[in-house]
């Protein structure tokens, strides 16, 4: 490199570096380091200082915070799921919990079943068109005005005005209100999961906030999160994802006992809970041992309501054969799996049935659970009645045409380990798989555009009304879900469980469609994973999960608001 | 000079209106739509939507007209200063960049800066001497070949978890009623083991660059040339050594500078930060299209206008790119 003379009019560039690093000749390595060493100590004592004083905030021990006593406030890990308002939640599960604390629906759950909530009592005509619901006396909301029917009723026209993807109203043809105590919901049609669907899943929103907000969606603003709920909305830093709800003193059911809730950033919610920044998060089965034998925590188990399958192509053949199809599950032991290949074996998973129901649901009918026993011989006469063959000296089979019985199968990274036993197994029977790791939502797509051989994926919300559960149930009148089986008998089924009102004809209806699913197998549901939590149980031990399904929809997680009320 | 300004800056609108085109378009490439992802099964619990609910839904927020149609309507508003509205956070982009783009200029700036000092201080003694520094170089190789995250995972379980004495995510405590010095103190409490993983990742590069570059100055002609004139030690590091040898140091602080929002991307993550790499981050995995213009676009006008500064830098600090 050649240089050229240097600018003397560009000394005040390099001032600082004189003064700072050579300046005098040859410093040696003591002086420069004496020179350095006390600023860089100064600076990490700097940045460690903070997490020596006191902020006011900072994590302390539990039993500190509570005074040793009764539990009084509750840290969990954070994220951001939006501004805790009807348009502004983000609407996935833990945006509908943080909504949840601040508003109420009609009806709730607890770890029994469906409870009185805002409706003290409701019933449904015969016909399943009309439900009336009796309100509790003596409700308020969070800024002291009394809450009424004409918030019911409000709360349901100004939705079908500005509908929110995660509140279905299209159903309800109007809501009356004889008097202030009083709504009746006549409904288009007969809709049986009513009460799990809406009643117990829209929450009510004030007439006297709302009535002047003309574009819900516009830039949302906290003046607007006010609901009957436990729990007011105290601080929402959106960029962390913290949050901070402090009890509403008036709530209905009298102050709730957990006073303070706090969502603090973690983006590693187990090390939080490990380093005692957050009193409960959800644990992976593989790290089940290490929480279960520290007398500090304790672990609670319960459904997921979340099932992997795997899914087969049905307008390709061999998979648009239902011969193939239960081939396919023959072939494949279900139970080895998930010991072999879901972290922490059958504490992490459970086996599926093929009746796609998990068996912690109340409507599971548990006879389909061995439907297709783990036999390869049977797979192959299978195969073999629909032509496909595996020739002599060869370890690929061939179909009636001779094409070689060569697919891919998609999956995502973290579903490999499934994905490579799932190759060994059809392997064994002629199948030969090219296994394809793709983005969970290049998954998804390639599944919804029908370009696959096979896929293994999973979803939740299992939990939920039969008929109306993705990929199971019906969608809604005339929309079907392309991952549902197609028979008419079926979708008649789904449909009419839908429509029936008597408990004991959804569970016929319920059961049907298992028998219906396992039959027709439309994907191979393979295991149903297991939702663990650990938590300290000197702060609070009063964690259930939720029954029907979980929250609302059917939402798994134990962050329900009747908890925090009894804050035991 | 005005002329090399002139074509530097022309190239960077080009530059830009490229990178306008193809922020529109990527996001748009990847498989998946926002909508899907609304009732997309993986993950927590999502609302079952129909495909008429979903179209609705679409149609809200213009994304079933045609692709020329949405750029032409995502450049008008841009021209208008609004980027549109993010689908995944309910909330508008603008509003959203600007909340999230302090956090990830502290967090660069402290670092670069960190690590600049740090190689400068090491790089020049090194580079005015002969043989290896062995004590700067092992550690720095090995600090530059281990991932900025796998270092962050690293620090957080030892530091912060075990140790207990840092934070383990977030930008500052919330809700916390510090102020004054002790917010600064709780900021950069916060703020420490991400700006010591940025500025581990890029000390090494830096002290490469300020070592070599001092070791080929020292021996060129026109210093042996001071050094017979006699003229003092001090006037020849400072005036004849360093400031040539730092002509390729600032380009390439340059281009750390360009490239260092992005490089954030995984230690904003890793450290829940609430920097604009963990939005970008977040925006991928939603499919949210407007807001991920809205990241690309900051990270676009970021790294043009670092690269413009070096340019004017560089023709302050070289007469031959003024002549040229």
């Amino acid at each position: 490199m050649k240089a050229s003379n240097p600018d003397p009019r560009g000394n005040e560039v390099f001032s600082f570096l004189r003064t700072a690093m050579i300046d005098g000749p040859k410093p040696s390595r003591q002086a420069v380091f004496g020179r350095w060493l006390p600023i860089f100590v100064g600076g990490v004592i700097l940045m460690l200082f903070p997490g020596c004083m006191e902020t006011g905030d900072g994590a302390q021990p539990a039993s500190s915070r509570n005074g040793g006593a009764a539990p009084l406030e509750l840290r969990l890990p954070g994220g951001d799921w939006g501004l805790p308002t009807p348009y502004s939640f983000y609407p996935r599960g833990p945006g509908y919990v943080h909504l949840s604390l601040v508003y109420d629906t009609l009806t709730w759950k607890d770890e029994t079943g469906t409870i009185p909530w805002l409706a003290e009592r409701w019933e449904a005509s015969p016909d399943g068109l009309t439900w009336v619901f009796h309100l509790r006396s003596g409700v308020r909301w969070q800024d002291g005005v009394p809450f009424t029917s004409r918030d019911v009723r409000f709360t349901f026209e100004y939705l079908r005005r500005h509908p929110v993807e995660w509140f279905p109203v299209e159903r309800i043809d109007r809501v009356e209100i004889p008097d202030e105590a009083t709504a009746v919901f006549h409904l288009k049609a007969p809709y049986a999961p009513f009460l799990g669907r809406i009643a117990g899943n829209v929450v009510i929103f004030p007439e006297h906030i709302w009535r002047d907000v003309s574009n819900p969606r516009g830039a949302p603003c906290r003046e607007l999160a006010v609901g009957t709920g436990p729990y007011r909305l105290a601080g929402y830093d959106k960029a962390q994802g913290a949050y901070e709800y402090e009890a509403n003193p008036h709530f209905f059911l009298g102050p709730p006992r957990i006073t303070k809730i706090r969502f603090v950033p973690a983006p590693d919610p187990v090390a939080a809970l490990e380093a005692g920044a957050v009193d409960q998060a959800s644990i992976p089965a593989s790290l089940l041992p290490r929480f279960r034998d520290k007398g500090r925590f304790q672990v609670k188990a319960g459904p997921s309501f979340w099932v992997l399958a795997l899914q087969m192509n049905r307008a390709r053949f061999p998979f648009s054969e239902p011969a193939a199809r239960h081939a396919l599950a023959h072939a494949i032991d279900l139970r080895t799996l998930v010991e072999r290949a879901v972290p922490g074996g059958l504490e992490g998973a459970k086996p599926a049935s093929p009746g796609f129901i998990p068996p912690d649901s109340p409507w599971v009918d548990p006879s389909w659970q061995d439907l297709y026993p783990f036999d390869p011989a049977r797979t192959r006469n299978l195969l073999q009645s629909l032509g496909i063959t595996i020739p002599e000296g060869s370890r690929v089979a061939i179909g009636p045409d001779g094409s070689p019985m060569t697919f891919t199968l998609v999956t995502t990274q973290a579903y490999l380990r499934e994905a490579e036993m799932l190759k060994g197994w059809l392997g064994d029977v002629g199948f030969a798989l090219e296994i394809k790791s793709l983005d969970m939502k290049a998954v998804d797509s390639a599944m919804h555009e029908g370009r696959f051989d096979l896929a293994i994926s999973g979803h939740g919300g299992l939990g939920g009304d039969p008929s109306a559960i993705m990929g199971f149930g019906a969608l809604k009148e005339g929309a079907w879900s392309a991952q549902a089986p197609a028979s008419p008998e079926f979708r008649e089924a789904a449909m009419a469980m839908q429509r029936a009102v008597d408990p004991e004809e959804r569970m016929r209806l319920a059961c049907r469609m298992q028998q219906l699913y396992a039959e027709e197998l439309p994907a191979l549901p393979l295991y149903y994973t297991v939702s663990l939590i650990a938590y300290r149980p000197e702060v609070f031990r009063g964690w259930f999960f939720t029954a029907e399904g979980g929250i609302a929809i059917g939402v798994p997680m134990v962050l329900n608001k009747v908890a925090f009320i009894r804050g035991e | 000079m005005t002329r090399y300004l002139c074509k530097r800056l022309a190239g960077c609108v080009a530059v830009f209106l490229a990178a306008l085109c193809l922020n529109f378009l990527l996001p748009r490439l990847v498989p998946g739509n926002p909508i899907q992802d609304l009732t997309s099964g993986v993950g927590s619990v999502a609302v079952a939507l129909d495909p008429e609910a979903m179209a609705v839904i679409s149609r809200y927020y213009g994304l079933d007209r045609p692709l020329l149609d949405q750029f032409r309507s995502s450049l008008a508003g841009m021209l208008q200063g609004d980027l549109g509205y993010s689908i995944q956070y309910r909330a508008a982009v603008s509003g959203l960049l600007w909340e999230r783009f302090p956090w990830t200029l502290l967090l660069t700036l402290t670092s670069l800066a960190l690590s600049f000092s740090a190689a400068l201080l090491l790089g020049t003694r090194g580079g005015l001497r002969d043989g290896t520094q062995w004590s700067v170089l092992a550690p720095a190789v090995l600090l530059e070949s281990i991932p900025a995250f796998v270092l962050g995972s690293m620090l957080l379980v030892f530091l912060g978890v075990h140790a207990g004495l840092f934070p383990l995510g977030g930008g500052s405590t919330p809700f916390s009623a510090l102020t004054g010095t002790r917010k600064l103190l709780d900021l950069a409490h916060h703020a420490a083991l991400p700006v010591l993983v940025l500025a581990a990742s890029s000390f090494f590069s830096f002290y490469l660059v300020v070592r070599s570059s001092t070791a080929m100055v020292r021996n060129e002609p026109y210093v042996v040339m001071a050094h017979l004139k006699g003229l003092p030690e001090r006037t020849i590091r400072t005036r004849y050594i360093l400031r040539t040898a730092l002509l390729p140091v600032v380009t390439f602080f340059g281009m750390r500078l360009a490239y260092s929002a992005g490089g954030a991307i995984l230690v904003e993550v890793v450290f829940g930060y609430p920097g604009i790499g963990r939005l970008t981050y977040e925006a991928v995995l939603g499919h949210d299209y407007a807001l991920l213009q809205g990241c690309f676009l900051t990270f676009t006008l970021w790294v043009l206008s670092v690269n413009l500064l070096t340019d004017c830098l560089y023709a302050i600090l070289d007469p031959r790119v003024k002549e040229a």
